[in-house]
């Protein structure tokens, strides 16, 4: 139970749930209770604001869209009405109908995470559980795993498990080994195992948490002064910064100004849970372009500093424009590149930034607030078996075409946990 | 000869037959009256609500007059006064036919946003209106809801919340404040209230259909102002604003609530701080119907419409379709909400969402 304290019901459910989606249809023989709350986590989280839905429409959607095992739908869903997250129409043992009452928010997360916080996790689904936890945040070397208070057999059959079922991945880097989460970190895995390398992972995830937290942060400014947002920094902590902003991460722009010269601004982890499809990648850049923008107005003005960079990038994407003034033509130059704003000239060297209405540029824009608000990353569902439940069973049919017979892969079993088999059969009559 | 009733059963079936909510014979009192107990000083015969394009109620008065001898353009001219009173945005007459009303008259009505029809032009307009055979089928009528209205003739101690109901609550200075008032006046009585009286069921269902009309209009605005809210305190702030009428109006009560909870020896914490009672399940109930907006505005008609079932002994919401799913779902969570809200009886809301879950279930499995 050491392991678990250190959690919240809602780190539990969050957690769970991550390990879950990895597992896919993979089954590993230690984990039993935690399967069970991540499965009804990613069912609850499709639910939400759906209508009533046939029972036999939710088990198919359950198993052939969301990887479920035939079996673990009946219980995931007692354990939704336990929570009292949707109510059931019976007939006899028959579910008949599902009728979803999904919270928004995180009380989802909290709710069923209470719910079976009180029920005991068996060691290794606690261990696991601890240690994706850590790598939510940052990735570690794998040395820090035996920290956690596990005996070293358990943690290697965890990360052995993890490495299969793909919710860990491990890389080789300067002679160490890193393991990183491939929810939280899908990008760039082999620049941040280099990073951990050398940084050590206590101070990569110091340093990540406050460059998620800062996005868009000039690197000059930071060099100078030894500090972000007030939070001073050593100079190791600054070796780890400026191989951010080399290779293997993506490059951060620079905004070059006839006041400050040539800055350039550093970006931490995207937020978002997926990988960013290659066609993303223009918009996320246009996102940063324009974040380095307004952080340079904000940290480095000619004369009047940007003195809220959320309200006025709200304020950009609600009326479409940036009011004029004197700094504009330097400082969204970039952005006028990227094309998700025009420079219009007022008067004499005042401009103002127009947003060119688009759905990328919208979606460039979005991103940008959600760099600069430092927003948390959030569980998002699958539309289409949204739509899907929403839709019924001709579309969900459809989603489902020929699948109709899915196989289950099994995790293999850590070489110990084979011989104590192998064991007992010998052994039996 | 048709009667006044005749008249206001015609008027309720069609706004009943497009959807809109529909409340007849509402008693008007003037919001600084002097007199302790509230007097009346006139009524209107017929009122409803329909959801506008970009979620709103727009609100319909009409008269119906029978006598001989009305005159129209003073008819025209009470009418549009009544409307302006209550920010009503358009307005019915129906007139007995003696003679065809003159066009000087039918233009002086429509410049006034009015329709001044007489019973035999009525009934050609609302076979257009809703098309092709009228309302005449629609089963709605005056009586089958004043039988609601009077049920405090067999029980008493309900008289005045059924006086809040079906008259006090349409002279409130805005619908928003149904949501606070509907639910203060339902928890006087909850003493009152058993769930194994049908009576008792269908006020519940039909109180709730008026605390639904100030959730629409509150969700309506929440859209209109934040999409979907982000986070959950974003859209805590949001609705405390707007059910206590604005950031100074709440400080002020919450201020005297907390100095009032002091002088009691109490000392309220953060947790405690004004709302309405299971605020977190209220904020959930909106986020539900954000996902729906649009919806939220047939919440207080299909409410009307399964008090009256439970009231004269019908099948439970018997005309709705598989397309009515979503719309029965948030029903049943707006009736849930509101039991709990008001302390009714566990039982009252076993009931009823128990009602719910079944029409929902034989929708589902009804063979198409």
């Amino acid at each position: 139970m050491a392991y678990q304290h250190k959690l919240t019901p809602q780190d539990i459910a969050i957690r769970a749930h991550d390990i879950t989606v990895c597992l896919e249809r993979s089954s590993v023989s230690s984990f039993d209770e935690l399967v069970n709350l991540g499965m009804a986590v990613r069912l609850a989280i499709h639910l939400r604001g759906v209508p009533a839905v046939p029972y036999e429409l939710l088990r198919d959607v359950a198993v052939h869209l969301l990887n479920f095992s035939t079996g673990a739908v009946r219980p995931v869903v007692e354990l939704l009405a336990e929570a009292e997250f949707v109510r059931l129409d019976t007939q006899g043992r028959t579910i008949k109908t599902v009728i979803p009452d999904i919270p928004f928010y995180q009380d989802l997360f909290s709710t069923l995470g209470k719910l079976l916080s009180d029920k005991k996790f068996s060691e290794p689904e606690q261990l696991t559980l601890s240690l994706v936890h850590q790598l939510a945040g940052s990735p570690i070397l794998a040395d820090h795993a035996y920290n956690l208070g596990a005996e070293k057999n358990l943690v290697d059959k965890i990360i052995n498990i993890g490495t299969n079922a793909s919710f860990i991945v491990k890389k080789r880097a300067r002679g160490k080994s890193v393991l990183i989460s491939p929810t939280y970190f899908p990008e760039n895995t082999q620049a941040y195992a280099d990073l951990v390398s050398t940084g050590g992972s206590q101070r990569v995830k110091k340093i990540l948490d406050l460059l998620r937290s800062n996005q868009g942060w000039p690197l000059k400014l930071l060099l100078k002064k030894q500090e972000i947002a007030g939070v001073s920094l050593d100079n190791d902590d600054l070796t780890v910064i400026q191989m951010f902003a080399k290779e293997g991460f993506i490059p951060p722009p620079a905004i070059e100004t006839t006041h400050s010269g040539t800055n350039h601004f550093i970006f931490g982890p995207r937020p978002g849970l997926t990988q960013l499809p290659p066609y993303k990648r223009p918009i996320y850049e246009a996102a940063m372009s324009l974040v380095a923008a307004v952080r340079q107005g904000q940290l480095l003005p000619s004369r009047y500093a940007i003195h809220s960079p959320l309200a006025l990038l709200r304020s950009f994407k609600n009326k479409g424009f940036i009011k004029a003034n004197t700094e504009a033509l330097e400082q969204y130059k970039k952005v006028a590149a990227s094309r998700v704003g025009r420079l219009e000239i007022t008067t004499d060297g005042w401009a103002k930034l127009v947003l060119i209405d688009s759905v990328e540029n919208i979606e460039a824009v979005n991103m940008a607030l959600e760099l600069v608000s430092g927003s948390e990353t959030s569980v998002v569902p699958d539309e289409n078996i949204i739509i899907a439940l929403r839709t019924g069973e001709h579309y969900v049919e459809s989603l489902i075409g020929r699948k109709s017979i899915l196989q289950d892969t099994v995790i293999p079993l850590d070489e110990e946990s084979q011989a104590l088999i192998d064991n007992f059969l010998l052994r039996a009559s | 000869m048709i009667k006044d009733t005749d008249q206001k059963d015609m008027i309720c079936r069609h706004f009943a037959a497009q959807n809109y909510y529909v409340q007849p014979e509402v008693a008007v009192f003037y919001k600084g009256g002097m007199h302790e107990i509230r007097k009346p000083i006139t009524d209107i015969d017929v009122l409803a609500l329909r959801p506008s394009l970009d979620l709103r109620w727009e609100l319909i008065l009409a008269d119906c007059k029978t006598l001989k001898g009305q005159s129209p353009a003073n008819r025209i001219l009470w009418l549009r006064g009544l409307m302006e009173y209550f920010s009503a945005s358009s307005g019915i007459i129906l007139l007995q036919r003696t003679q065809r009303i003159e066009n000087e008259h039918k233009l002086f009505a429509a410049s006034l946003q009015i329709n001044l029809l007489d019973e035999v032009e009525f009934d050609s307009f609302d076979k257009i209106i809703v098309y092709p055979i009228g309302s005449s089928q629609n089963n709605l009528s005056v009586n089958s809801i004043n039988g609601l209205r009077f049920i405090h003739n067999k029980y008493q101690n309900l008289k005045t919340f059924c006086e809040y109901i079906y008259s006090y609550a349409w002279n409130e200075e805005n619908r928003l404040q149904l949501i606070r008032k509907v639910i203060g006046e339902a928890q006087t009585v909850y003493q009152e209230i058993d769930p194994n009286k049908t009576e008792h069921l269908a006020l519940t269902l039909d109180a709730t259909g008026l605390f639904a009309i100030g959730l629409a209009e509150c969700v309506g605005m929440i859209f209109n102002q934040y999409l979907q809210p982000k986070t959950l305190n974003e859209l805590d702030n949001a609705l405390k604003i707007i059910i206590w009428g604005g950031k100074s109006q709440y400080d002020l009560l919450a201020k005297l609530r907390h100095e009032i909870l002091i002088t009691k020896g109490r000392q309220p914490g953060p947790e405690g701080a004004l709302s309405l009672p299971f605020w977190d399940r209220f904020l959930n109930l909106v986020r539900n119907m954000l996902e729906n907006p649009r919806l939220c505005f047939y919440i207080p008609q299909i409410m009307r419409e399964a008090a009256l079932d439970v009231y004269h002994g019908r099948d439970f919401l018997a005309n709705r379709t598989k397309e009515d799913l979503l719309l029965i779902k948030f029903a049943m969570l707006v009736s849930n909400y509101f039991c709990k809200a008001v302390s009714f009886p566990s039982q009252t809301n076993e009931m009823l969402e128990k009602k719910f879950i079944k029409k929902q279930s034989d929708l589902i499995h009804k063979a198409d």
